[in-house]
């Protein structure tokens, strides 16, 4: 039975025993730039250009369901990968995330039970920005406690602004073509998001199958789809669909390989590009716990920041390449789901 | 029974024989060989029977302890480290105590077993099956006789085996897994009570008390990294909490309209106000 809050024993050696040195309020030192989470076009070419070419590797005619797979141990980025040990807290009763006075009775619930003088927490947004906002308003309640955004709800939100940009060019026509329901409109399902992802990874791969036969004889216009975008843009629906497969779907599965694999500095980069993405769908909320999750993430005093880095992920198997995201770890959305054709995504 | 140079504990583990069996082997052999089932009307008897049973559950423990005492070290320290109360402890003291005096344990087992034999022997389905396995009208009273008491002199023999296997049953390092699985489906899934009696019956799974204290017990248990934890740094993983939110709904009693306060959850079947870990939070 799940309790009230689930809590990750973290080594002892993380701390390297140097107190934080943080003016404005642990963990923040006060030294980011907040300008800097607007993603630059290097570093924009740099990380989807990387998931592109990763997900060219695994996506191949001899394997076009490469996509669906869980990636090989060659992918995994956390050494010695172990399963994570985690210990449910104890049952709270009539207590939301929706108001203030909640959120300092679950504070104080941690504060509680949890023996340790700086406490870090992970949330779903709405758990986020309560404690963001609370920590923000009453400084001097709780210093010593910090949350951060959960990937998960992140990228499901970014899985539901690709939905809503692509909308009446994409995923009308293949679902209308497929006879796929359930799927349109502009509400976001939680329980959908596996379905969802599995649609999108399934046009992702038809996507590339179908550039792979197109460039049967020069492969290499694969590799640079923004050099290829400048030669299709007078061909609008063509270039709407690459440039779909590139920007968007190709950046969901980055997302998702970057949780799978362990890559923090990818996670990092998916705050920045996630904020286009929400900015574009008026995701007024997650624009926001964007901004502020960048702040705590790249701000936050060194300790704390190995500690995200190694509590990135979780797995509850130990095996190469399970990573799941850490606020996945409270939910009930299978991360693995069969589809219709019994096909097993990662 | 044949006693050879290698006997079963009671969990059916081989073991090598020593001296010290030899005294239990006989007396085994001579409780065995005694009318023991013969009157259950005589509670010392009873009693006798069931300490002895109780002595060979504990001593079957107490072999498996000792074959893992290393994992009872680690489980010490562990309950150093976390320094909790005795009360919080029921299982791991059990343990310590079969290791280091099991005759203390006997009288406890003894009044657990007979607590099993007494629910079954006085369960209305065994009255029920009697009924209406022998008491059907139009039957040859006289062949019904005789079914019967064929009936009663394997019957006590086969509510001895039962208690020995439920005894088994609600030891919890010794269930089954799929049966314990069972059992916490059944309260996840508010599983009536019909539904679980039968199952009970069945023995498929463990009774809903014997799964509560299964829950209540293994809650105070935490797996233990393989590293030293860190008390400067803690890390909690928070959702949105509105599983255990309470909710009122209207409802007509006697023609007035009345308020229930009902929990508001699919998640957990009901949380006993009386069992809640944290306090100063109660259901309305």
């Amino acid at each position: 039975m799940r309790g009230s809050g689930t809590q990750l024993p973290l080594e002892e050696t993380l701390f390297d025993g140097v107190e934080p040195d943080c003016p404005v309020r642990w963990p923040l030192t006060g030294k980011l730039d907040m300008v800097s989470i607007v993603p630059t076009d290097e570093q924009i070419q740099e990380f989807v250009g990387r998931d592109w070419a990763d997900m060219l590797a695994v996506c191949t005619l001899a394997d076009p369901a490469g996509l669906m797979h869980r990636l090989g141990p060659e992918w995994d980025q956390v050494p010695n990968r172990e399963r994570t040990v985690y210990w449910e807290l104890p049952i709270m009763i009539d207590v939301g995330t929706t108001s203030y006075a909640d959120t300092r009775t679950r504070c104080q619930f941690v504060e509680d039970q949890v023996d340790a003088r700086y406490i870090i927490k992970v949330g779903d947004m709405q758990t986020f920005q309560r404690d963001w906002w609370f920590n923000f308003k009453f400084p001097a309640a709780f210093p010593n406690q910090v949350t951060f955004a959960g990937e998960f709800h992140a990228r499901y939100h970014v899985q539901h602004a690709d939905k809503r940009l692509n909308e009446s060019l994409v995923y009308l026509p293949l679902f209308m073509h497929f006879g796929i329901k359930g799927l349109t409109g502009p509400k976001l399902e939680m329980k959908k998001q596996a379905m969802m992802e599995q649609w999108q990874l399934l046009f992702l791969s038809g996507t590339v199958m179908w550039l792979r036969r197109v460039f049967v004889n020069d492969l290499g216009r694969l590799e640079d789809i923004p050099a290829l975008l400048g030669h299709v843009k007078k061909n609008f629906p063509v270039l709407n669909h690459i440039g779909w497969a590139y920007y968007h779907c190709n950046f969901i599965w980055g997302d998702k390989k970057a949780t799978r694999v362990g890559d923090t500095r990818r996670l990092n980069f998916m705050w920045q590009y996630s904020l286009l993405m929400y900015g574009l769908t008026n995701k007024n909320t997650y624009k926001k716990g964007c901004l502020q999750n960048w702040l705590l993430l790249e701000d936050c005093e060194d300790n704390v920041k190995e500690v995200v880095d190694k509590r990135r992920t979780y797995t509850e198997t130990g095996r190469p390449c399970s990573g799941g995201d850490m606020d996945h770890l409270r939910e009930r959305v299978s991360l693995i789901c069969l589809g219709n054709d019994n096909c097993l995504i990662f | 029974m044949e006693f050879n140079d290698e006997c079963e504990d009671t969990r059916g583990r081989v073991r090598e024989r020593n001296d010290s069996d030899d005294d239990d082997d006989d007396s085994a052999q001579a409780w065995f060989n005694s009318d023991r089932y013969s009157d259950y009307d005589d509670h010392d008897d009873v009693m006798e029977g069931l300490c002895h049973e109780a002595r060979g559950l504990l001593l079957g423990a107490r072999d498996v302890i000792e074959q893992h005492i290393e994992a009872v070290d680690s489980l010490k320290e562990t309950v150093e480290w976390f320094k909790m109360p005795g009360s919080a402890n029921r299982r791991k003291d059990g343990m310590r105590r079969i290791l280091e005096d099991p005759e203390t344990l006997i009288p406890e087992g003894a009044e657990g077993l007979a607590r099993h034999l007494e629910g079954l022997t006085g369960h209305s389905y065994s009255r029920q099956m009697q009924a209406a396995t022998y008491n059907i009208k139009g039957r040859d009273n006289e062949e019904v006789r005789k079914a019967k008491k064929a009936w009663k002199k394997t019957h006590e023999l086969r509510v001895a085996s039962i208690v020995s296997s439920m005894a088994r049953l609600t030891d919890q390092s010794s269930v089954p897994p799929l049966v314990l699985m069972r059992s916490i489906d059944n309260l996840l899934t508010c599983t009536p009570s019909a539904g679980w009696s039968r199952q009970c019956r069945e023995q498929v799974c463990l009774s809903r008390n014997a799964t509560e204290d299964y829950l209540d017990e293994v809650s105070w248990w935490k797996p233990m990294p393989n590293y030293s934890v860190s008390n400067t740094y803690g890390f909690v993983v928070y959702d949105n909490m509105e599983f255990r939110q309470s909710v009122e709904k209207q409802r007509l009693q006697n023609g007035q309209l009345v308020k229930t306060t009902l929990m508001h959850t699919t998640t957990s079947t009901c949380t006993p106000t009386s069992t809640l870990p944290y306090p100063n939070l109660t259901l309305t």
